[in-house]
């Protein structure tokens, strides 16, 4: 990303929320493999739980804001007309916090199932 | 006087203009796969809350993703995910200075690109 978009702090985001979703990709795969997860049920189970329901809502918060300050700094690159820049901005914000409510929402389903 | 070498600077990148060293071919893929990926996040979330909806949810998402659209779906969502988590990885190393001379940056481009084959081959063959 380029670092004269906006400081260090959406840099140091940008890598912390990578360096977890690793780490979490890393988990929900092993989980897949060696978790025996092979029903609704067991599915439905696994999301409830308070420990693997954190990590997974984290995750997506993580490649969200992942997703803004890379969407962010590849507009910002490509888009020179101040007006069109602003417009892509504003959709893909919406749109992120679109996927956030609903993110949010599945969640909330998952533990109350 | 301005001659044809001083051309005005450019202050956004033209993308007609680049021609891109293998680095440069990472780099911009990492850029491409990032926004494919973030704009694929609609197709998760609908099979994630599908699957979560209970026996019959947990079905239809079980027959969609055995489907064969989705399987080509998702041979180019992993292909972005490899290549954007491998080139992510070797920014993360440039970050802690490893990699970043000229010869070991080709090399660390190359290395991105070999093992991305290495993971993707097997993947599109199981999933085809």
């Amino acid at each position: 990303m380029s670092a004269r978009a906006g400081g260090i702090r959406p840099w140091v985001i940008q890598r912390l929320s990578a360096i977890f979703m690793v780490l979490a990709l890393v988990l929900f795969c092993l989980t897949l493999m060696f978790g025996d997860i092979s029903s609704a049920n067991e599915w439905q189970t696994w999301f409830s739980m308070p420990f693997w329901n954190t990590v997974v809502i984290i995750f997506w918060l993580s490649l969200f804001t992942h997703g803004w300050i890379g969407i962010r700094d590849v507009v910002m690159d490509y888009i020179g007309n101040d007006g069109i820049r602003f417009v892509v901005l504003a959709v893909f914000g919406f749109y992120l916090i679109a996927m956030t409510v609903w993110m949010m929402k599945i969640m909330i389903m998952a533990v109350s199932a | 006087m301005r001659t044809s070498n001083q051309r005005a600077r450019p202050k956004y990148l033209d993308l007609r203009r680049i021609k891109l060293p293998i680095t440069g071919i990472v780099s911009i893929a990492h850029r491409i796969s990032g926004v494919f990926l973030v704009l694929s996040i609609p197709v998760w979330l609908y099979l994630l809350e599908l699957s979560l909806s209970g026996f019959q949810g947990y079905q239809e998402a079980a027959e969609i993703t055995d489907g064969f659209l989705f399987s080509i779906l998702s041979i180019v969502c992993l292909w972005a995910l490899v290549h954007h988590f491998l080139a992510g990885i070797r920014y993360l190393l440039i970050d802690l200075d490893i990699g970043i001379e000229k010869q070991a940056a080709l090399e660390g481009a190359k290395w991105v690109f070999l093992v991305e084959g290495a993971v993707m081959l097997p993947i599109i063959g199981w999933l085809i």
